[in-house]
């Protein structure tokens, strides 16, 4: 099919699977970066996301568009950055929103930072951090208190891949505003930006969770939100899996 | 109220700051401080930058002309 596309016509070819790579890395990056790194166990992990990404995408992809005559996306680079950091900033913020979700999470303990250290160097010194603070209020709040180790704020949203705004790097969000016919847009990084500029008609209309809220369409109490809005329930909704309950959270010297 | 977007240096996510017209730069660092605790540890010597503009910690939002859904920054620096 794509053959048929490139020969009728290149460009629209070229602009769909930019498209759709960026977009479809995005949910990738939660679904399995997630799973790789985080919820594996570290004595069953053979790789990281980023080695599994260069080992089996991102040369087979090179190679596809090279047998079709195709380039590597205008964003490529943004693309070989946001492999060391955007699941890891979306895991460590889903983990503050964790009730917003249907499954649990973890804290990621000792061990494991120091193996995301090995396979992420360049971006772990950046990460870390955060897991430090939520060890520490883990270490202040009681077992199972789950809102003590919780956001309360509204997060926010890009308005291309309706996810929330973690591109970029957490020494500087990668996040672009764009005003369109009177409206501000806010998007997470520079190629979802572009996507919508390319086709606005196509996105300008949905709504984002703050859209939603600030037009009084959905609560802005994040238990509101989650019992009437998401349809949560307490024993649905995502909690940490151990209550907060690590080796590594001393609560003796409170 | 005025509902701004939010990114603190550090932080792993953009939050959703309502601030009010009388609020001073100072004031909206804390808003933000607040809100990202969870996964950031309170810090001194933060300021407010505006289009990479720092702002001074006591203008308010009215005039520093911040609107709607505007983006903020808090940055380390005194």
């Amino acid at each position: 099919m794509l053959r048929k596309v490139v020969e009728h016509d290149r460009a629209y070819a070229q602009h769909l699977l930019d498209k759709w790579f960026w977009r479809s890395w995005h949910l990738f990056a939660v679904v399995t970066g997630f799973t790789m790194d985080y919820f594996t166990p570290l004595s069953a992990r053979t790789r990281s996301f980023k080695e599994f990404m260069e080992e089996w995408v991102i040369e087979q992809y090179l190679e596809t568009l090279a047998e079709f005559g195709l380039k590597p996306p205008e964003y490529w680079d943004t693309f070989l950055r946001s492999l060391d950091y955007y699941h890891h900033m979306v895991y460590a913020s889903a983990y503050s929103y964790r009730s917003t979700v249907w499954f649990d999470f973890v804290v990621p303990g000792p061990e494991d930072r120091a193996w995301l250290l090995g396979k992420y160097p360049a971006s772990w010194p950046e990460i870390d951090p955060v897991w430090d603070q939520v060890t520490r209020r883990w270490q202040a709040a009681d077992p199972d208190n789950d809102f003590a180790v919780h956001g309360t704020s509204i997060v926010t949203f890009c308005d291309l891949c309706q996810l929330v705004l973690c591109e970029g790097t957490p020494t500087r969000n990668s996040a672009t505003i764009l005003e369109c016919d009177g409206k501000k847009y806010i998007f997470c990084s520079a190629p979802c930006r572009a996507i919508f500029e390319r086709e606005p008609e196509r996105y300008a209309a949905h709504k984002d969770v703050v859209k939603r809220v600030l037009a009084g369409e959905a609560p802005g109490n994040l238990v509101a939100m989650l019992r009437q809005y998401f349809g949560l329930r307490y024993q649905d909704w995502g909690k940490d899996v151990y209550g907060g309950r690590y080796p590594f959270v001393d609560r003796s010297r409170r | 109220m005025i509902p701004l977007y939010g990114f603190l240096q550090g932080d792993t996510i953009g939050l959703l700051v309502l601030a009010e017209e009388h609020d001073t730069m100072a004031q909206l660092v804390e808003k933000l401080q607040s809100s990202a605790a969870v996964r950031v540890p309170r810090r001194e010597k933060l300021h407010v930058e505006v289009h990479g503009r720092r702002l001074a910690a006591q203008l308010t939002v009215a005039a520093a002309e911040l609107a709607p859904l505007d983006r903020i920054d808090v940055r380390e620096g005194e």
